[in-house]
């Protein structure tokens, strides 16, 4: 046990070492992440224009809605299979599978050391600025940042099994790109980045709490928006983590499966 | 210019082979494309049950946006993003050499060798919700319209093939850029809205500075027989002056590459 926590430890040195390195690519992911939601500011500016109260929201509840939301995705959302999903394909993936630590850890570790780079250097600074310019933030009782954390943990874990998803079609499907492309589409959707759930067709709404895509967007997004919503948590607790156990033992069936299918040079 | 339609067609005709080859592929993009549409559907329908206009634009004439941005979609995934995609690959492994060495124009050639049918589907789409906007709107559509909305079309593929293709010219320079392809198809979300929903010096930089904004709006518009030839007049200039400088920086940053064999 100590030796493998020893083993992540040092992935995840290196995976911040590399990050660092790599700043571009993080500077582009704040972009490619920040513009939706400018966008949909835009958008609900000019709809507020014609009328006050939206579904019961008015202009200011409305932007704080995407604003905040835009920091939560930054802190929960996971790119794993972007950069697999081609490696699968050239079969480099080989001399991953091949050393002695689970690949799922190794992905998680790197993605967790970008994922601190990316909140230090970018995510709080903007929160900073974002404080001078809007007043929508407030600072969160104790309580609260523990649930909040918790949910957050939960919408990462959430994440990150649709993402090996993707990278285990990635070992059945030579053009995998694609799915990656359906996993964005279904989480953008169904887990209300694109529309608060009150906004939604009563159909799309049952739909989206049903599945577990609430918890990598609306549920930590209301638990820091409407604060008196962690009385009732336990029952959204519930739910995400019987997801998360479903959702993994789906993963880990899945992908036996799917490796049985990948073949590379020398293999 | 013969030359370079035939060779064309032909990328077009050997994609149908792939097509067939990646069928679960071509699945799940229509999946995606259906998805979108889907959503952008029940979206917009939302929105105007709670008003009937925003910012001049009605619900018909949303529809009708919704369906030049559903073509240009097309354009981007279908027509551009795999050849995007390839590049940074191809320049990082050197292979980019047996490119560059093909007696084509290699702007050309990187970015348009690989044509995917996956996202036909959003085409399709976009021209099924522009007929019904025509039709439930009870819009009186002109050939001149058409004419200038094709004719501008045009202009708005140009302008953004040049912008993607400058953005991309980075790799050049830096060695890993993994998500490099994914930036500008992230600014579509700009011209998801018609220009007239931005005020401000935002209005002016989408407009006038980088007027991605006008690659729906100016075409839709002229559908709408709302002729706004200073709005076509910015969309010409700035497709020509960006297909320029994507030269400038295509033909200095080859000066970058080093290859495989060199």
């Amino acid at each position: 046990m100590k030796n493998n926590l020893k083993k992540y430890q040092e992935i995840i040195k290196i995976s911040i070492k590399t990050s660092l390195q790599y700043r571009v690519e993080m500077f582009l992911w704040l972009i490619i992440d920040i513009i939706p939601m400018l966008s949909m500011v835009v958008l609900w500016i000019a709809v507020y224009s014609q009328s006050q109260v939206i579904s019961g929201y008015s202009l200011e509840q409305m932007l704080s809605y995407y604003i905040i939301g835009y920091f939560v995705r930054s802190i929960i959302s996971v790119h794993i299979e972007e950069y697999w999903v081609e490696e699968i394909r050239k079969g480099n993936i080989s001399f991953v599978l091949l050393k002695p630590f689970s690949f799922k850890a190794f992905s998680i570790m790197e993605e967790i050391a970008w994922k601190f780079i990316n909140i230090i250097m970018v995510t709080i600074p903007i929160i900073i600025i974002a404080t001078q310019v809007v007043d929508i933030f407030y600072l969160p009782s104790f309580i609260q940042i523990l649930t909040l954390l918790t949910s957050f943990l939960i919408g990462f874990a959430i994440d990150a099994i649709f993402s090996f998803f993707v990278v285990a079609g990635g070992f059945i499907f030579n053009q995998a790109h694609s799915l990656s492309h359906l996993k964005w589409m279904l989480i953008w959707i169904l887990s209300g980045a694109m529309i608060p759930y009150e906004l939604m067709p009563v159909w799309l709404k049952n739909i989206s709490i049903a599945l577990p895509f609430q918890h990598v967007y609306n549920t930590p997004l209301r638990l820091y928006l409407e604060p008196n919503t962690i009385n009732h948590y336990l029952p959204t607790l519930a739910h995400s983590i019987l997801w998360i156990l479903t959702l993994y033992i789906a993963l880990k069936i899945f992908w036996k499966y799917a490796i049985k299918n990948y073949s590379a040079v020398g293999n | 210019m013969k030359r370079y339609i035939n060779l064309y067609k032909a990328f077009v005709k050997q994609s149908v082979m792939s097509a067939i080859a990646y069928k679960s592929d071509f699945i799940v993009w229509s999946i995606v494309s259906i998805g979108w549409f889907i959503f952008n559907i029940v979206f917009y329908n939302l929105l105007y049950s709670n008003v009937s206009t925003i910012n001049g634009w009605t619900k018909p004439d949303m529809f009708l946006f919704q369906g030049f941005y559903f073509i240009i979609d097309f354009y981007i995934w279908g027509v551009l993003w795999q050849n995007m995609k390839a590049l940074p690959l191809k320049v990082n492994s050197g292979a980019l050499d047996m490119d560059l060495i093909k007696p084509v124009n290699q702007r050309f050639f990187l970015a348009f060798r690989i044509f995917r049918w996956n996202n036909f589907n959003s085409f399709l789409l976009g021209i099924a919700i522009i007929i019904y906007a025509i039709i439930s709107g009870g819009m009186r559509i002109t050939i001149s319209g058409i004419v200038l909305s094709i004719f501008s079309l045009i202009f708005s593929f140009i302008l953004i093939y040049a912008l993607w293709f400058s953005s991309m010219c980075v790799v050049f320079f830096v060695g890993r850029i993994n998500n490099i392809q994914h930036f500008f198809p992230g600014f579509r979300q700009f011209w998801k809205v018609p220009q007239h929903f931005y005020s401000g010096l935002v209005r002016v930089g989408l407009t006038y500075i980088v007027p991605i904004t006008l690659v729906t709006t100016v075409p839709a518009q002229f559908l709408l027989n709302q002729k706004d030839l200073i709005l076509l007049g910015v969309l010409i200039v700035a497709s020509l002056i960006s297909l320029k400088i994507s030269k400038i920086i295509f033909n200095f940053s080859i000066k970058k590459y080093s290859g495989a064999s060199a």
